[in-house]
């Protein structure tokens, strides 16, 4: 399936993605009241990030993808876990049955959705009183080495940002009118990463692509460059794990 | 108890703190025992500056296994102690530095809007001492959200013109609150740290909005007793017509797990 924002060529760089955490997904399911058993659609769910946390607690989740590289990957890290189901769908039209799920998901993909039209296919998926949640990894950009990777990009990408990704999802699913208040959970986790596999991140990262057009190459290269002369094997990346989540009216 | 007989001292606000003072966000408690290593019944509980055991009463409520509410103050402890008759809730004299229970005796402690008080070290190393392997320590306070409601914003605004330079203790949005996840982190005795945030809106009439501005220590101790009455005075006269007050309430918590 073709989509606005085509993951096609970073499918394999996903794979090296920092999992979300551990203590945050625990929060979240309980804000839920979600146990066992319980049916997840798990939406752009991109190479399984989420989608095996959640079914490795348990859920049955039916994990909901558009790209065909990026699913055959899920498709193949979820080989072995018989609650895991993938179909092809967006986050506006999932192709899913209505009131079929306790819990919605978006792993790093509310932002690539128009927002009100995924709140309202998800209102459509919920069973009564079901759940909402949507998910980032943020890095730290306050760390010593993320800060200057942040001020190489900018030099060469001044316009530079992170748009909704990084954003409080608060206001716009209040603005719904669909759900309930909304939670917030914030979990930091140290993700440690060869510098072979940090360039790689890079090369997989779709907002600098999309933003930095013919530059992304020689930014890629900067960042490289700057990483290499660290003389180390690996760092030590910050991370919070951001999450809202909220209950259907 | 330096700290807790001078700027915060509670005596004699005890009844308007037990009866008027809002409960924590549902949500957020629902969180707190998710990230337990184990399941809500089988989770010793201990609240630390109970107070008169809101949030005590609340995690109480969610059916684990035992609580132990300690508590400075005598007169705040002694309303907890009534306010909580008929619940298996033991109530204990002790401070946040001090607790007076035994080493890994619990699994969960918390601070429920008094952490700001305590020492952050002496306090820290005491909640390690007297918690299990991977138990789990919170600090959480429900400041309001005024924003939400025009009626409360003006209230807010007649306060500061009685006295701008006026300077708010605790409510949870700044002070501590700002370097709590970082200090968390680089805490000795602690890892894992995770934030969660909620709000819920309460519905109260008069009397008790009243009461719960009559509960905020730090406010009576600024104003003196002659400008916090003429203070309470406007409000009466704002809220006369009003039915119900709408306050919203923002629960804000820190959860870190025990090292080692």
């Amino acid at each position: 399936m073709k989509t606005e924002w085509d993951y096609t060529t970073l499918a394999n760089a996903y794979l090296k993605r920092p999992d979300y955490s551990d203590s945050a997904i625990d929060a979240m399911l309980s804000i839920a009241g979600i146990a066992k058993g319980a049916r997840v659609c798990d939406v752009g769910a991109g190479v399984a990030h989420l989608t095996i946390m959640l079914a490795l607690r348990g859920m049955h989740v039916d994990a909901v993808e558009p790209n065909d590289a990026m699913r055959a990957n899920g498709i193949k890290r979820t080989e072995k876990l018989k609650n895991v189901v993938w179909h092809e769908g967006t986050g506006e039209n999932t192709g899913q049955p209505a009131q079929g799920f306790d819990f919605v998901s978006f792993g790093s993909s509310f932002n690539v959705c128009d927002r009100p039209k995924a709140l309202k296919e998800t209102a459509r998926l919920l069973k009564p009183k079901g759940w909402f949640a949507c998910m980032w990894n943020h890095r730290d950009l306050e760390d010593p080495i993320q800060a200057r990777i942040e001020s190489i990009i900018k030099e060469r990408v001044p316009k530079y940002g992170y748009g909704t990704r990084r954003e409080d999802q608060t206001a716009v699913v209040a603005e719904s009118k669909l759900f309930g208040p909304v939670v917030h959970v914030d979990s930091s986790i140290i993700h440690e990463q060869a510098i072979e596999e940090c360039v790689a991140a890079w090369r997989s990262h779709a907002t600098l692509e999309r933003q930095a057009g013919g530059k992304f190459q020689e930014v890629i290269h900067a960042i490289e460059e700057f990483l290499k002369s660290l003389k180390k094997d690996s760092i030590e990346i910050p991370y919070s794990t951001n999450i809202w989540v909220a209950q259907l009216r | 108890m330096n700290k807790i007989i001078k700027a915060g001292d509670f005596t004699g606000l005890a009844k308007d703190y037990s009866s008027n003072r809002p409960d924590y966000c549902r949500s957020v408690l629902k969180g707190l025992l998710g990230l337990l290593d184990k399941p809500v019944q089988q989770v010793d509980f201990a609240d630390v500056g109970a107070g008169t055991g809101i949030w005590t009463r609340m995690v109480h409520a969610a059916g684990v296994r035992s609580v132990v509410a300690v508590e400075p103050n005598e007169d705040m402890r002694e309303n907890g102690i009534t306010d909580s008759k008929g619940t298996s809730i033991r109530w204990l004299a002790g401070k946040a530095e001090e607790t007076g229970l035994a080493g890994s005796s619990v699994d969960w402690v918390s601070m429920a809007s008094s952490f700001h008080w305590a020492d952050f070290s002496a306090a820290t190393k005491e909640f390690h001492r007297i918690l299990r392997p991977s138990g789990r320590f919170t600090a959480l306070w429900n400041p309001r959200l005024i924003e939400a409601n025009p009626l409360l914003v003006e209230i807010e605004a007649h306060l500061s013109s009685l006295r701008p330079s006026l300077k708010r203790v605790s409510s949870g949005r700044s002070g501590i609150t700002e370097t709590l996840t970082q200090k968390l982190f680089d805490s000795p005795y602690f890892e894992d740290v995770v934030y969660l945030e909620g709000r819920h809106i309460i519905e109260m009439d008069q009397e008790r909005y009243l009461g719960a501005w009559r509960s905020v220590n730090d406010l009576r101790v600024q104003l003196g007793p002659d400008c916090f009455e003429s203070f309470l005075g406007f409000i009466e006269r704002k809220t006369s017509n009003v039915k119900v007050i709408e306050a919203t309430y923002l629960t804000r918590a820190w959860s870190a797990r025990r090292k080692g």
